[in-house]
């Protein structure tokens, strides 16, 4: 599904990440856990190709996306839920989800595995989230942090995408609504898409992950499968638990 | 932070526009002692970049004529022609390197008086003769501030210019007169001249003018005249008296032609004018408008004139304008005086030039006299006309080529002005011969 | 009425700068260059034409052939310095203004052209006693058609939607699938087609000459600081101001010496006061 192989970025002269290797399964869920600070995010941004300096091999599907600029490894299957649920302030809730509108890129019938087979539209982000249907014609800068939270899901949804890339989607959210995501994601597993969560709030995180991966200055210094994690010797270690 | 790319970008621009702007190769041949450069800081872009690209080509051929008769001195002179935009301050920059970079032997006057009245000072300093052939102020000779004993005026000033403008005007019969002048040195001279010299001319007609202080218009202006025009509609008046000039007489023209085809006939219309502005127009200059004129070369005919508007126009398929003519006339006033005084010495060259007398295109010998270095040259006044296919531009009709002794300032006038002796008044504030005693009483 | 027609073709230049200000984030200094251009492209296709077709033939010449340009420009200039600071970016763009010049003196000459307006705009027609040319009327009606046009193409179209998200988040845009390069490089054809149609629509009323891209930019970057970049109401009402206020200096006592200062002060008002401008959104 995704592959990431000797992934480094670079901001001018200091080196961020260094020779990441991950691998996102199809209806697998792997959980990146780290300190703020760690690589995190740059590490994602570097997946989506958003980092001029990265370097690595990234695939998808198979498909070496290592030189592609960022639009089309989104158009084939990536999708992006950034820290802080930024979306576009000065567009309707509507035309936000709209953006990311499209049919499954490289969908010639067999290869694709994601989704049910129904692909998502406004819609079907409705009924999932019936508060953002209430609000489509509102600017998106005037939602609450659950709400944006709940746009930028449904956003990465709308381009039916084989990996979402969750970057710290918990954040400052009540738990009540860090339950509903929880539950979100799970059922985003089911239907085939592979996730990859970058997170600090490891409880709600390993409950629903597969495997986790830990990361410290830049470097995944561990991986194991979640069940393990949650009493890893790791886990205290790097998050202090 | 500047990548190598970049820096190429920004270097092959310049090398570009330094291609553009001409560098010029220059070959000389080995019966010349060596080169000499003549100086011009022109508008070859701006406002008035008509009339810097007709005075670069008239010196251009000034200065081929002159070293196919052997140089000046020996020497081969060669052009270092500046574009200042139509700017002052760029006109002073480029003045400042002619003088102190490039070693120019002799200046040639840009085309605004503004820029004249910043570049006068500088050439003055550098004891560099300037002769003015464009900016034609009477203020660059004759005020205090700006007596400059190495400047030189071969075109007809704007005491001779508002003269000849004044009685023009005074035997239309006319009562009520809309004024539209450009809102510097120039305008404000030129302006207040023509007043001036109507009320003499006419001293018991009575005369309605539109607000003195909306006579003048920003210079260089916004390219759009409706505000204007409408205020012309609404004062309604018999004639308009214009000196506005380059684009922004062209401009003027054919919105005014937009508002009624009629226009120039509904409100006749006094201006300064010249060959340039007729050619920017062609076909559509308006018939019927009284010029007034600085050497068109239609009226000036004579055996000289037309060798030169033919060879001028086989060279660059062009009539050559007033300011090429005049401009051509300078720079054969100073070869000849540098020749007969053996020397680029700027003194004992402007010995050679003050007190004699030039042949000129203009059919006629002029003679700079002493005091204000101004030259009895001549300003043609008529009626635009249909040149019946002759050019691709109107021509006069009815024309009188008026004499330069008939227009120049008096030596009293001069005197006083020089003296200063008349209070000055406007806006920029300057000297108006109207409050000098002489030309009161 | 002086003052409107003043303002319409400045808004249509002033539109096209705003725009490419508000999306790409670049002050570009060529956009005056562009405006030249058409100008040019208008009469010389124009003339030789004559007056039927002329203009018409001539508008979408200049528009082609300007559109082109402007790619070229984002091309092979813009793309090399959006990430860079600002005085990058305006040196950039200020070395094309040069080499354009230096062109268009090259190819067209450095003589005034002048062509005729279309037939269909050559008349006059009287308003309380004032006579007013139709080719003004038709520059403010082609200013509001304008206005019109990019306001739909901005708040009814895909392209509008994805150029106003590129205003606020262009890594996230592209990380939702859409090319943001080519996005920008129609950004700017669009701004350039704006500064073509404002050269077209000048091209019969006055005089075209090399100059003309220093003139309209100093304008059009005062009406976009008033109005505030990026914001097409602002233009307009940008452009209105500086038109008025123009055109009422110019021709009453006391205040035409100041007219081009009044909309100097005004701006420098404006940005003592509102730095992001009248209609702009202060940057965070």
């Amino acid at each position: 599904m995704l592959k990431v192989a000797g992934l480094n970025v670079r901001y001018g002269k200091s080196h961020v990440v260094f020779d990441l290797d991950l691998t996102v399964e199809s209806g697998q869920m792997l959980a990146l856990l780290g300190r703020n600070g760690a690589g995190k995010t740059t590490s994602l941004m570097g997946i989506l190709g958003l980092l001029p300096g990265a370097q690595g091999r990234v695939a998808i599907d198979g498909a070496d996306v290592s030189r592609w600029p960022a639009h089309r490894r989104a158009q084939s299957g990536l999708a992006y839920v950034p820290s802080g649920a930024r979306c576009f302030p000065n567009l309707t809730v509507a035309e936000n989800l709209e953006i990311a509108a499209r049919r499954r890129a490289g969908s010639n019938g067999s290869s694709s595995t994601s989704s049910r087979g129904t692909s998502w539209t406004k819609e079907r982000v409705y009924e999932l989230f019936p508060k953002l249907g209430e609000l489509q014609a509102n600017m998106a800068g005037g939602l609450s942090g659950g709400e944006r939270q709940m746009l930028a899901v449904g956003r990465a949804l709308m381009s039916n995408p084989k990996v979402i890339l969750m970057d710290e989607p918990t954040e400052g959210l009540a738990p009540v609504i860090v339950q509903s995501i929880g539950r979100l994601v799970l059922e985003l597993k089911q239907t085939g898409v592979g996730i990859l969560l970058a997170e600090q709030n490891h409880q709600m995180a390993l409950k629903v992950a597969d495997r986790a991966a830990f990361m410290e200055k830049g470097r995944i210094v561990d991986e194991m499968p979640a069940a393990r994690a949650i009493n890893s010797e790791v886990l205290h270690r790097i998050l202090g638990v | 932070m500047f990548r190598l790319t970049k820096l190429f970008a920004v270097a092959t621009a310049g090398a570009l526009l330094a291609v553009a702007c001409g560098g010029g190769n220059n070959t000389t041949t080995s019966s010349f002692k060596g080169t000499k450069k003549v100086g011009y800081s022109g508008a070859l872009s701006g406002q008035s970049q008509l009339y810097g690209h007709a005075i670069s080509q008239g010196l251009k051929l000034g200065i081929d004529d002159i070293n196919a008769k052997g140089g000046v001195n020996g020497y081969k002179l060669e052009p270092d022609i500046q574009d200042d935009t139509t700017d002052v301050a760029k006109a002073k920059d480029n003045t400042t390197q002619l003088i102190l970079q490039d070693n120019v032997a002799v200046l040639f006057g840009p085309v605004t008086s503004a820029q004249c009245a910043a570049t006068s000072p500088v050439a003055k300093q550098n004891k560099v003769i300037t002769i003015a052939a464009t900016c034609n102020s009477f203020q660059l000779t004759t005020e205090p501030d700006l007596l400059n004993p190495y400047w030189v005026s071969i075109v007809p000033n704007t005491y001779m210019e508002g003269n000849a403008a004044g009685n023009l005007v005074a035997k239309l019969g006319v009562k009520k007169i809309f004024i539209v002048s450009p809102k510097y040195l120039f305008g404000t001279s030129e302006t207040n001249a023509f007043v001036a010299s109507l009320k003499k001319a006419a001293p018991t007609a009575s005369f309605t003018f539109n607000d003195p202080a909306t006579w003048y218009v920003p210079f260089p202006t916004n390219p759009r005249w409706d505000a204007t025009l409408t205020a012309i509609q609404g004062f309604g008046p018999d004639l308009v008296y214009s000196n506005i000039f380059a684009a922004d007489q062209v401009n003027f023209v054919k919105q005014a032609l937009l508002v009624n085809p009629q226009w120039f006939q509904k409100y006749p219309m006094t201006t300064l004018s010249s060959i340039d502005d007729f050619n920017a127009l062609g076909a559509s200059y308006p018939l019927g408008m009284h010029a007034y004129m600085r050497a068109p070369f239609f009226a000036l005919s004579n055996s000289k004139m037309d060798d030169f508007v033919k060879r001028y126009h086989d060279k660059y398929n062009e009539y050559p304008s007033d300011w090429a003519v005049m401009d051509y006339d300078a720079i054969q006033v100073w070869a000849q005086a540098a020749n007969k005084a053996g020397t680029f010495d700027s003194d004992k060259v402007l010995k050679q030039i003050v007190g004699h007398s030039f042949a000129s295109l203009r059919g006629y010998s002029f003679t700079i006299r002493p005091g204000d270095q101004q030259a009895n040259v001549g300003e043609t006044v008529g009626t635009t006309a249909d040149s019946a296919g002759k050019y691709p531009f109107p021509i006069l009709k009815d024309y009188t080529n008026l004499k330069g002794d008939q227009l120049i300032m008096p030596v009293t006038l001069m005197t006083e002005l020089q003296q200063g002796k008349c209070e000055k008044n406007g806006d920029p504030k300057t000297t108006d011969f109207a409050n000098c005693p002489s030309w009161k009483t | 009425m002086g003052g409107l027609s003043n303002a319409a073709y400045l808004f249509i230049v002033a539109v096209g700068l705003s725009l490419v200000f508000g999306a790409l984030r670049v002050i570009n200094m060529a956009h005056g260059s562009l405006y030249m251009i058409a100008a040019f492209v208008t009469v010389v296709v124009a003339n030789r034409l004559g007056l039927a077709l002329g203009f018409w033939v001539g508008l979408l010449a200049a528009v082609i052939v300007t559109g082109a340009v402007g790619v070229l420009i984002e091309i092979v200039v813009l793309r090399r310095v959006y990430r860079e600071e600002h005085l990058i970016q305006l040196l950039g763009t200020y070395a094309v203004t040069l080499i354009v010049a230096g062109a268009v003196r090259i190819i067209f000459g450095s003589n005034y052209r002048t062509m005729s307006p279309p037939q269909l705009f050559s008349g006059s027609l009287s308003l309380a006693g004032y006579r007013y040319s139709v080719y003004s009327l038709f520059m403010i009606g082609a200013a509001i058609m304008i206005a019109v046009g990019v306001n739909l193409m901005l708040y009814r179209t895909a392209l509008g939607r994805n150029i106003r998200a590129a205003v606020s988040d262009s890594e996230l845009l592209s990380a939702s699938g859409v090319n943001v390069a080519r996005l920008f490089t129609t950004v700017f054809a669009i701004g350039a087609g704006l500064a073509a149609l404002g050269g077209v629509i000048v091209a019969p009323s006055q005089a075209v000459g090399t100059s003309m891209d220093s003139d309209v930019l100093v304008l059009a970057f005062a009406i976009s600081v008033i109005g505030g970049l990026g914001s097409i109401i602002g233009s307009a009402v940008g452009a209105v101001l500086v038109g008025e206020i123009y055109s009422f200096g110019l021709v009453n006592p006391y205040t035409n010496q100041f007219a081009l200062a009044f909309v100097f002060i005004i701006m420098t008002a404006v940005l003592t006061i509102r730095p992001w401008g009248l209609f702009g959104r202060a940057e965070q």
